[in-house]
C-alpha cells in the first residue's frame, strides 16, 4: 500500500513538473506573440538616443546663462552712462 | 507472550504495586523479565513471593544471585520466555520540509483522467472537456492586453522623443538670437560709452572755454586798439 502511494506521488510529481513547464512555455509564447518586448525595447533605445540631444541642450542653456549675465553687465553700463 | 492477562500489573510496570529486586538493578529489562507468561496470579507465584520476601529483608542484591534464583524456575511450571526486541527508537527528523511534504494527504488532480492510464471511473470527465477553448480565449485576451499596454507606452515614449527634439531645436534658435542680440548690445554699449566720453570731453572743453573767455577779454582790452580782436563769441548751446 505504501509502495503504491509512493508511485502515485512520483507520478503526480512528474505531472506537476510537466504542467509547470507547459504553463511556462505557454506564457512565453503569449508574451512573444504580443510584440510588447520589441516595442518597449525600441522605445527605450529611442529614448536613450535622445540623451545626446539633451546634453547639447543643457550645454546651450549654460551658455545662455553666461550671455544673460553679460546682458546685465551691459545694461548697468548703459544706465551709468 | 501469554495470551491470558492478569488483572494486576507485572512487577516492573510503572503502576504496579509489586516490586521485584531485579527492577532496581536493571530497569529496562524489568517489564519483560518479570512479566508472567502463564495465567498464574503473580501474587501466588512462588518466585514473586520469594522476591517480595527478599525485597522486604535485603534491598541490595547482586544480579547473579537473582539470576541464580530464577534459573531454578525454568523447566518447572512456568516457561519464562524473554523476547528481545528493539524498543521504540525515535527517528530524528532529517529534513523538516520533506516531512511536511510527506504529511500532505493524497489528493486527485483536477483533470482526473490524466492521472492513471488504466481506465478507472471516468465519470467526472466534464473537467476534461471544453477546457482548451476558454483557456485559449483567456490567453488571447492577455496577449491583447499586453499588446495594447506596450503600444500606449511606446506611443508616449515616441511623443516624448519628438518633444525633446523640438525643445532642443527651440533652445538652439533662442541661443542664436541671444548671441546676436548680445553682440548688438555690446556694440550699442560701446557706442554709448564713446558718446558719453565725447560728451564729457565737450563739457570739459566748454568749461575751459568759459574759463578762458573773460581772461581773453581782459587781455584784449589791455591791447592797443589796433590789435584788438573781435569780441570772442561762442555759441552757448548747452551752457547756461
Amino acid at each position: 500500500m505504501a509502495k503504491w502511494n509512493q508511485e502515485t506521488k512520483a507520478k503526480l510529481n512528474e505531472k506537476v513538473t510537466a504542467n509547470v513547464n507547459d504553463i511556462g512555455s505557454l506564457i512565453r509564447h503569449v508574451i512573444r506573440a504580443s510584440k510588447s518586448p520589441e516595442l518597449l525595447a525600441q522605445a527605450a533605445k529611442n529614448f536613450a538616443s535622445q540623451e545626446s540631444v539633451i546634453q547639447s541642450s543643457s550645454e546651450t542653456l549654460k551658455k545662455m546663462n553666461l550671455v544673460r549675465a553679460q546682458y546685465q553687465y551691459q545694461q548697468s553700463a548703459i544706465e551709468r552712462r | 507472550m501469554g495470551s491470558e492477562q492478569s488483572s494486576q500489573l507485572p512487577a516492573g510496570a510503572p503502576g504496579s504495586e509489586i516490586k521485584s529486586q531485579r527492577d532496581e538493578d536493571i530497569p529496562y529489562t524489568s517489564y519483560s523479565i518479570s512479566k508472567p507468561i502463564s495465567g498464574d496470579n503473580p501474587k501466588t507465584s512462588p518466585r514473586n513471593a520469594a522476591n517480595r520476601k527478599r525485597a522486604s529483608t535485603m534491598p541490595a542484591q547482586t544480579v547473579s544471585r537473582e539470576s541464580d534464583g530464577s534459573s531454578n524456575q525454568p523447566g518447572q511450571l512456568k516457561h519464562t520466555i524473554v523476547v528481545v526486541a528493539d524498543g521504540q527508537v525515535d527517528i530524528k527528523d532529517p529534513d523538516p520540509e520533506l516531512t511536511r511534504l510527506n504529511t500532505i494527504p493524497m489528493f486527485y488532480p483536477i483533470m482526473r483522467g490524466s492521472l492513471n492510464l488504466p481506465t478507472s471511473t471516468r465519470d467526472m470527465d466534464s473537467l476534461e472537456k471544453l477546457d482548451p477553448k476558454h483557456l485559449l480565449i483567456l490567453c488571447l485576451r492577455y496577449q491583447e492586453h499586453l499588446k495594447q499596454l506596450s503600444e500606449s507606452v511606446a506611443f508616449d515614449q515616441n511623443a516624448l522623443c519628438i518633444r525633446i527634439k523640438e525643445i532642443d531645436c527651440m533652445i538652439q534658435k533662442i541661443m542664436n538670437t541671444m548671441t546676436e542680440k548680445q553682440k548688438r548690445y555690446a556694440k550699442y554699449a560701446e557706442q554709448f560709452s564713446r558718446t558719453s566720453e565725447t560728451v564729457q570731453v565737450l563739457n570739459r572743453v566748454k568749461d575751459t572755454m568759459n574759463d578762458i573767455i573773460p581772461k581773453m577779454e581782459a587781455l584784449n582790452k589791455m591791447l592797443p586798439k589796433e590789435e584788438q580782436l573781435e569780441p570772442f563769441q561762442m555759441k552757448d548751446i548747452g551752457r547756461k
